[in-house]
């Protein structure tokens, strides 16, 4: 057994030690490279479910502090919001390095993209870990800078452009969270997260200034977990490698600006307080507004990518939107989402990846016939797809069937009416590729005998997550069973 | 004899570099091979000398030398304390390293006959800057600023072009401007108090306040914008675009790493010991001197680098950072509260570092290439690995990313701001790190992520010489970033030492 003070150590320190490795081996050693680097994710993961298990055991995971100057220390622990996270993003990760040894094997500059892509999962690992803000808001600082050149992979002005409004959007972000960070620590000293919320005992004269902080620091995430009207980044940074759209834009970075939020709600001010500001109503409606406006945007988009890239920042704000329900139901779908969302959308970026791999075809209109041509990926894309339409069994169903209830105790029977209409948006644009892939003529052939669709190391993840997400539909009572322990922590 | 060099031993530092700076112009007639040695000895012996006295003033104690002694306030006094052990090291250390790095690059910019005087006026230059930071008494403090003043402006003017010449022209008008004010305030105070050593001055300004003050605020305000000419605070930072940009690459490295800070450093000494509670008390002009220097500090801050923003030269852009990042320094002494004050040392120190490593590695550049427009530095990256990830890293300090040392002095300051009640003090940081990201990213980026022309693919690395001292520079700045702690125990002895809060 790991000690607790190592597996921190371990999550993070790994795959950052693991990219010094990556640049001592030359870049033709593309076996050796892959191999490092699907050990190196395996040993974060399996080290993370040992740190999660003792988490959810009561165990204490935590290394440090470390301090910088005057009250800052950079510190790691584990607490059970944080361990979701990190079981998340640390198992997809694994699946989503095989998916990009076969992704990658034909592009440029692997060495770089390998050295990045770890780097990376450290960084999502020590966001995930961090046990104050100041931590956290150097490890979001830090995500921005080791994903970037993952954006600008392909190098093309197009890339470039991508990179710039990537770069612009997330250090306005970051400077939101610093001086969102900076008020609170004018307030309360360098804020740590306490289950409760830390600024929960301030008395009602800070409220002005914590009004600010809340702002600052809910607008910053508000830009990685890209809601509207701060999204704009995302749909521009579908130019990167599919793998990297994957794991990134659906998965870590998105995922990290919502788990900010989350920190920022639930250990640094705590529903109570946020209540008591008054910030509830302006927050779910941002919630709301990204819901449906993104369904919106998702419906006109003809390139696969983007279509996905804006149903994501529809369906990420699912998760604030139940959080903001400030019931014990909403709380659990809007976290229980994190998982399915995870799913769900890594799942159709695969997919997407090895049609555009595979066919060489971007926009949703060529799309017609491609099942015959790639039948196990386009039913995987079935799935994911009925499983965002909310479409019992998949696991989509789940998150939406718990927002539910949750708007309902939480006295928001208008969210009724928003979910259905973002489910028949979600139909309007998934439902048309589902169909036409399968039932439309579009010249394309199947597969040649004996031969595969994709790589294995493609396909492989594709159908493992299509299985997962039809798993946790199933058996709803796992991933619920996790998140209400994780509500219980908060 | 050991212990009269322990006793001795600052003005032993100041007299090795001055020896050395008068001995170069010998050698470069009769030997010339010895001139860099004999220089990189004397800044290494100086450092290490100012390491022993870091060592004793890390404690508290005070080494005091009186000279020839006859003690003040007939004889002069030199004395160091943690504030002037701690730029005695920045100086020294600082210095040190560039000249490494001159060593090998210097005769790729200047003509053979002019190097011995280069190493002249640039030890007469660290010399006077030493000097600076342990002077006592008024008199000797202006002494080494005007040798400074030549010293700075020979390094600039040593280019011999017409634009060098040019620069260093307008610099000397300016910075013999800024001498003129101190030395009107000086005067000033000499008048009014019939002292010239620090303490006694002190002592009198107490005693003849209530009967001079509007004396003492003058001297004051001529201080202030005395210094703040030297030190190139905005709107008085005219003369340093084309200074620090014009002069070779050590050279603009010392000018905006050092010298602009040693006269902060000075101003700052004289602003804290010897008006004390003129400076910090709570009447109508001191807290309007304190708003000045706060508003001309955020001014600085936000217009050098909205300056720097447009440039297309590299090493221009750099300058007018520098200016920017003065604004800092001033903002710390201005805020007047004892984190304020650590953040002004500590980014004394960060800044040193930090600029020292961007335009050493910018030299680097245009050593090979030649290339100093920003535009142009596309593919430099794989060209020059190792000088564009020292650029990279002081690139970042700068920014302020946390886990470097900008960071330090930017959170320092921010709590120095909460102190002081000024909350806008946390915009104007974020604000600037903001600005500064705009203008070191693209550079980055074009050089990692733009391919450079086909015909330039090979790699060009400096000499080892040259390499090594830009590679300590940028790990420096992670180190301080990572363990500011010994750097901060020094800059708090001083802050404790300087102002009993």
């Amino acid at each position: 057994m790991i000690p607790g003070e190592l597996v921190p150590l371990v999550a993070v320190g790994v795959p950052l030690a693991g990219t010094l490795g990556l640049t001592l081996l030359p870049e033709i050693a593309d076996r050796r490279r892959n191999c490092w680097t699907v050990s190196c994710s395996l040993a974060v993961a399996v080290a993370v479910a040992v740190a999660a298990v003792t988490v959810f055991r009561g165990g204490r995971v935590e290394a440090g502090p470390w301090p910088l100057v005057s009250g800052l220390a950079v510190h790691l622990r584990l607490d059970p919001l944080g361990a979701l996270f990190a079981l998340i993003a640390s198992s997809l990760w694994v699946l989503a390095t095989l998916y990009s040894t076969g992704y990658m094997a034909h592009e440029d500059h692997r060495r770089r993209y390998s050295v990045f892509w770890l780097l990376s999962l450290g960084v999502t690992m020590g966001l995930a870990f961090a046990a104050n803000l100041f931590t956290l808001y150097l490890f979001y600082e830090m995500l921005t800078l080791s994903t970037y050149p993952l954006v600008v992979h392909a190098g093309s002005p197009e890339a470039a452009r991508a990179g710039w409004h990537y770069l612009g959007y997330s250090f306005a972000g970051a400077a939101l969270v610093l001086g969102g960070f900076v008020v609170l620590a004018g307030l309360l000293g360098p804020p740590a997260f306490v289950a409760g919320g830390a600024a929960a005992l301030l008395p009602a004269g800070a409220y002005p200034a914590l009004r600010l902080a809340f702002s600052c620091l809910a607008l910053g995430f508000a830009v990685k977990a890209a809601m509207i009207p701060l999204h704009g980044w995302l749909p521009l940074a579908m130019v990167a490698p599919t793998p990297v759209s994957a794991l990134l834009h659906a998965v870590a970075v998105v995922k990290a600006g919502v788990f900010g939020l989350l920190r920022t709600w639930f250990s640094l001010f705590g529903p109570e307080t946020v209540a008591a500001l008054g910030m509830v109503t302006p927050f779910l409606t941002l919630a709301a507004i990204t819901i449906g406006l993104g369904s919106v945007l998702a419906l006109q988009q003809q390139d696969l990518k983007r279509r996905l890239a804006y149903s994501t920042v529809s369906q990420l704000a699912y998760i604030p939107l139940g959080v903001a329900l400030l019931s014990p139901a909403g709380v659990a779908g809007g976290l229980v989402h994190l998982i399915n969302h995870a799913l769900m959308k890594i799942t159709l970026f695969f997919c997407a990846g090895i049609i555009i791999t595979q066919t060489g075809r971007t926009q949703v209109n060529q799309l017609s016939g491609v099942g015959r041509r790639l039948p196990l990926t386009m039913l995987a894309f079935a799935v994911a797809a009925l499983g965002m339409i909310g479409v019992i069994p998949v696991n989509g169903f789940v998150s939406k069937w718990q927002l539910v209830v949750g708007a309902l105790h939480g006295g928001e029977p208008w969210v009724l009416a928003l979910l259905a209409a973002s489910a028949l948006l979600n139909a309007a644009y998934y439902l048309p590729i589902v169909a036409g892939a399968f039932f439309r003529e579009g010249g394309f052939d199947p597969p040649p005998e004996g031969a595969q669709e994709a790589p294995l190391s493609m396909l492989g993840p594709v159908i493992l997550l299509a299985l997962a997400c039809l798993l946790t539909g199933f058996f709803p009572g796992w991933t619920l069973g996790l998140v209400r322990a994780v509500g219980l922590g908060l | 004899m050991m212990g009269s060099v322990t006793a001795n031993l600052p003005v032993l530092i100041v007299a090795v570099v001055l020896i050395a700076s008068y001995l170069m112009p010998l050698f470069a007639r009769y030997r010339r091979d010895w001139c860099a040695p004999t220089a990189a000895g004397a800044l290494v012996a100086a450092f290490a000398g100012s390491a022993a006295l870091a060592a004793r003033a890390v404690t508290g104690e005070v080494v005091i030398v009186h000279l020839g002694g006859w003690s003040p306030p007939w004889g002069i006094e030199v004395a160091v304390d943690a504030l002037t052990a701690f730029m005695l090291l920045v100086l020294t250390g600082v210095a040190m390293l560039i000249l490494v790095y001159t060593i090998s690059d210097i005769g790729h910019e200047l003509a053979a006959r002019a190097v011995g005087w280069y190493y002249t006026s640039f030890l007469l230059l660290v010399a006077a800057m030493l000097g600076m930071a342990m002077a006592r008494d008024l008199f000797n403090l202006y002494v080494f600023i005007e040798v400074s003043s030549i010293g700075a402006c020979a390094l600039v003017a040593s280019r011999d072009t017409e634009e060098a010449t040019e620069a260093a022209f307008k610099y000397l008008m300016l910075a013999a401007l800024g001498s003129g004010l101190v030395l009107f305030s000086i005067g000033l105070l000499y008048q009014v108090t019939g002292n010239l050593n620090f303490a006694f001055v002190a002592e009198e300004l107490t005693l003849v306040y209530g009967r001079y003050p509007h004396v003492i605020w003058v001297a004051m305000c001529f201080m202030v914008v005395g210094f703040a000419v030297k030190a190139a605070l905005f709107p008085l930072h005219v003369w340093l675009p084309d200074a620090h940009s014009f002069a070779p690459s050590p050279s603009s490295a010392v000018l905006s790493g050092l010298v602009i800070k040693i006269y902060a450093y000075a101003m700052l000494r004289l602003l804290y010991t010897v008006f004390g509670t003129q400076f910090l008390g709570a009447d109508l002009a001191a807290s309007l001197i304190r708003v000045t220097l706060l508003t001309l500090a955020t001014l600085s801050i936000i217009g050098g680098s909205l300056f720097a923003l447009v440039q297309v030269d590299v090493k221009r852009m750099l300058a007018y950072s520098s200016v920017a990042q003065i604004g800092y320094v001033f903002l710390g002494v201005g805020l007047a509260t004892p984190s304020g004050l650590a953040a002004a040392l500590i980014h004394v120190l960060n800044h040193a570092l930090i600029k020292a490593c961007l335009f050493l590695a910018a030299g680097a550049i245009i050593y090979r290439t030649g290339k100093r427009r920003t535009v142009d530095l596309a593919g430099m990256g794989r060209r020059m690995p190792v000088t564009m990830a020292a650029f990279t890293i002081g690139a970042l300090a700068m920014i302020g990313l946390p886990l470097f040392n900008g960071f330090v002095s930017k959170w320092l300051l921010f709590v120095g701001g909460m102190q002081a009640r000024q909350p806008v003090v946390a915009g104007v940081i974020i604000l600037s790190a903001l600005l500064n990201a705009l203008y070191y990213l693209p550079i980055i980026w074009r050089a990692y992520f733009t391919p450079g022309p086909e015909q330039e693919e090979s790699q060009v690395e400096v000499p080892l010489p040259m390499l090594i001292p830009i590679g300590v520079l940028a790990l420096a700045c992670i180190l301080f970033g990572v363990w500011p702690a010994p750097a901060l125990a020094l800059v708090n002895q001083a802050v404790a030492t300087l102002v009993p809060w």
